[in-house]
């Protein structure tokens, strides 16, 4: 918002920030290193595998059929909340937003736990169109509420139906957001290791993980990372442009006149209230009852509370040391490209956002390699583990700093210069201090986020190590279901404090906000 | 000794210079007003004397002592001069009294100079109020005293009054100027309005494109412009054709009329005159030599065209008394000197 100086930035933050950058991109480089090391020939002989593509299919098919379902859901959903005088509709609001906080292995282990023997392609089709729609229905609902009915209305007054109407003006300006959340959907499918794996589905992160764990052909794991890579990145840039168009699309515009909503009548009342609870019970209900009955059931043995409590503890500790590292990677970055925008702070932007192409299983993997190639004291290591997450969630860290201190005016640091300060000095007591809040809360995020994280916490956790998310793996593939219960339970505590943060702000302000995937 | 003096200066961003050859002297206690279009420069002159520019060419001396050359340089926090930013610029986690010591705190004085301050600026019961609750106009006042504290040579002040209503910016003009003689501060002040920077200024400087092109007092500048670039920008103006006669005065439509500079002139050299619309009447009781064209009343006063009997349009201001018909016959004759400029 404030006009940012095209002078050249302090050398120190200059290359503080790329060095800060480079760190968080030694996973991704890693990865090109030992899949360059695997050789031609056999690099050509993976990617000539008919298995190979097998798995990409089923990855690639299972994130179409996930977006497709999602589409589906989202749109009459959508439309109902924001144009009808639905019954309940400010509950139906924050009910939708709420499959958010399941992790998608909590997810897969609930209705695993309900209906043993589930498993395969359409089953994680379905868990994962359950706790991943409201990426695609959020940022549809704010794109309907704010798109501009008098364009509709001028369609009619020319002649069109009310639904001609809608799909020639509505509907086209909703495109670009539903088009993003799509996406961020495709990319949710894709990294997802918790759900696939518990269902069985041979998609990439789990042959990633078992080619990984079989230990004799390594280089088929990296090999397939490298695609997952590829993927995702070909994911991200079509959303950043998806988003861009959806951006613009919105500042073209006046002042919006706003929608009567239309009153239902009871038929189609009744009807769209099953609409929402069918909704409600197959991506809450069906979970968290399953979650209750295996919690009230308990296990043949007592819940070991100090197991329990020792998991918590190691949870929290790891992830917030893993927050920590990825707030102080991301404060130069971010205090450069708030402050000074020039290509080459753009391209230390880009890099530091690698994690966002990284789905946990590929940092897991590279970071394995590294360590057990290069420093070997460092494999299974806490460390290690703590700068995984940083790595992975440091564009969340780097997005909260970024809009805080861009929030500040660069005025106040040179008015404090102008009163004394060193250049350092005046940046900590302004920017800096100013920004403190929003920074802090970029770091809650990371440790929150982490705090669930499953693949690269199960391939880098020192041995012995356990932390909720892993206690909940182990528990689950030894189908002891009613032990996992606590842990499950846990998760979905933790997960559900961004993610109502996040629907609040999703809903309350039409802000981008950073979406947690 | 002057308080700041400016040599041949040039500087921009990138190795690009956005303001090129740039010289004047300030004296001691003066309010010098930087006037300009936007894109002229004057905000990147203001940040090289503040040292946030280096300079690409030229030298910036302040009190005697060289601050920024293209071989030395002083940063800002070493200067001493203060900062007064366009709007919002006090820290907003701090109260009014904390934004006024900010720089001071190592003073053992500090509180007895933030509570002198603050009587200064008349705000004495806003000690702890926060920035977010104080008024436009409020925050501005307190943004001065910030930047008074340390008791700086100069105070730059980058307009500091565009974020206020125009209701207020009388007031606050007012208020600055008083405040800056009271504490005798040598003070410099970028602004894009005219009207602001002749009412506040005791010398005025008028960049274009990146260059000083006039430096002198409000007064001189107004009603003596050295180019009609200069004499626009700060007001309306007529550009009436003239020609040098042989005793060396000036002849318009308007007749024979002495300039300000006559004695400079050859005779038979063609040019303009320039005339404020105010220094030109309707005289009632003369042969009529002009027709109304139009009138565009401003309350206080009107801004009358007309055509005189030549075919030359020109513009007039008069205290408005009654409203003058187009079409209307009038005398119309030239009141005060106007200034003679080559063509």
């Amino acid at each position: 918002m404030h006009s940012k100086d095209n002078a050249k930035a302090p050398l120190l933050l200059f290359w503080g920030a790329a060095l800060c950058a480079c760190i968080a991109a030694i996973p991704l480089v890693y990865l090109a290193i030992r899949i360059g090391g695997a050789g031609v020939s056999q690099i050509v002989s993976i990617l000539t595998r008919l298995r190979t593509w097998e798995t990409v299919g089923i990855s690639v098919g299972l994130a179409v059929v996930v977006v497709t379902a999602c589409l589906l859901i989202s749109y009459p959903t959508a439309l109902l909340l924001t144009r009808t005088q639905l019954p309940l509709r400010r509950f139906w609001f924050t009910t939708v937003a709420l499959p958010l906080a399941i992790p998608s292995y909590v997810a897969a282990y609930a209705w695993v736990a309900l209906f043993p023997g589930m498993n395969g392609f359409w089953a994680a089709a379905l868990v994962l169109t359950a706790v991943s729609f409201p990426y695609v229905l959020l940022p549809l609902l704010i794109s309907l509420r704010s798109a501009d009915i008098g364009l509709e209305q001028v369609a009619r007054s020319l002649g069109k139906k009310s639904t001609a109407a809608f799909f020639a003006t509505t509907f086209r300006q909703s495109i670009p957001a539903a088009a993003a959340g799509s996406l961020l959907v495709a990319l949710y499918v894709l990294s997802d290791f918790g759900a696939v794996a518990l269902l069985r589905v041979d998609a990439l992160t789990r042959v990633i993980y078992t080619s990984y764990r079989a230990s004799f052909d390594r280089s088929n794991a990296a090999v397939l990372a490298g695609m997952l890579v590829i993927l995702a990145v070909i994911l991200i840039s079509l959303e950043r442009k998806a988003r861009g168009r959806s951006l613009r699309f919105r500042a073209d515009k006046g002042v919006a006149s706003i929608t009567v909503p239309k009153a239902l009548t009871p038929i189609l009342s009744a009807l769209s209230s099953l609409w929402f609870i069918a909704i409600a019970v197959i991506s809450l209900g069906i979970p968290i009852t399953s979650l209750l009955i295996r919690l009230a059931e308990g296990t043949r043995r007592p819940l070991d509370w100090a197991e329990l409590m020792n998991a918590v503890v190691n949870t929290a500790w790891i992830s917030a040391l893993g927050a920590v590292i990825a707030v102080l990677l991301a404060l130069p970055i971010a205090a450069l490209s708030s402050k000074f925008h020039r290509k080459s702070t753009s391209t230390i932007e880009s890099i530091s956002y690698s994690g966002l192409a990284l789905p946990g299983i590929v940092i897991g993997l590279s970071l394995v390699y590294l360590s057990l190639n290069t420093v070997p004291f460092l494999y299974q290591s806490f460390v290690l583990l703590a700068f995984a997450y940083a790595v992975l969630f440091l564009p969340k860290s780097l997005g909260a700093s970024r809009s805080s201190l861009e929030a500040v005016p660069p005025a106040l640091a040179q008015v404090a210069q102008t009163l004394g300060y060193s250049p350092l000095r005046a940046w900590l007591y302004t920017s800096g201090r100013i920004s403190l809040p929003g920074i802090a809360a970029g770091g809650l995020l990371v440790m929150l986020t982490a705090m669930k994280e499953l693949p690269a916490t199960l391939m880098l956790r020192p041995t012995g190590f356990d932390t909720l998310a892993t206690e909940l793996w182990s528990r689950t593939e030894l189908a002891a279901f009613g032990a996992a219960a606590p842990y499950a339970l846990a998760l979905i505590l933790l997960a559900a404090t961004p993610s109502f943060a996040l629907s609040r702000s999703f809903l309350t302000s039409e802000k981008e906000t950073m979406v947690v995937v | 000794m002057s308080a700041i003096s400016i040599q041949g200066l040039s500087a921009g961003y990138g190795g690009e210079a956005v303001i090129s050859d740039i010289s004047f002297e300030l004296a001691e206690q003066q309010l010098l007003a930087i006037l300009g279009p936007s894109g002229s420069g004057k905000s990147t002159l203001l940040k090289t004397i503040a040292g946030f520019i280096t300079p690409l060419k030229g030298s910036i001396t302040l009190d005697g002592v060289l601050v920024s050359s293209t071989t030395s340089f002083i940063p800002p926090e070493k200067r001493n001069i203060g900062l007064v930013p366009q709007e919002g610029s006090l820290f907003p986690h701090l109260d009014v009294s904390a934004n006024i010591g900010f720089g001071i705190k190592r003073d053992p004085n500090s509180r007895q100079r933030v509570e002198e301050l603050l009587e200064i600026i008349d705000m004495t019961e806003f000690a702890h109020a926060r920035p977010q609750e104080l008024s436009g106009g409020q925050q501005q006042r307190v943004a001065l005293a910030r930047a008074l504290a340390p008791k700086p040579k100069l105070i730059l002040l980058d307009e500091p009054f565009t974020a206020l209503d125009t209701s207020l910016r009388a007031q606050m003009r007012d208020d600055i100027r008083s405040i800056l003689t009271l504490t005798s501060t040598t003070a410099i002040m970028v602004t894009h309005d005219q009207e602001e920077a002749l009412a506040t200024a005791d010398q005025l400087a008028i960049m274009q494109g990146g260059k000083l092109i006039a430096f002198g007092t409000p007064l001189s500048l107004y009603n003596n412009p050295q180019s009609i670039a200069v004499a626009q920008l700060l007001g309306q103006i007529n550009v009436i054709p003239a020609v040098v006669e042989a005793d060396h005065s000036v002849r318009t439509d308007f007749g024979v009329s002495a300039t300000q500079d006559s004695g400079e002139l050859n005779p038979g050299e063609s040019g303009a005159l320039i005339i404020r619309p105010e220094a030109i009447a309707i005289g009632e009781q003369l042969t009529p030599n002009a027709t109304i064209v139009d009138s565009l009343f401003h309350g206080h006063d009107s801004l009358i065209s007309v055509r005189m009997d030549s075919g030359l349009v020109v513009k007039l201001r008069e205290p408005t008394r009654i409203i003058r018909e187009p079409g209307e016959r009038c005398s119309v004759s030239v009141t005060r000197p106007g200034t003679f400029l080559r063509s």
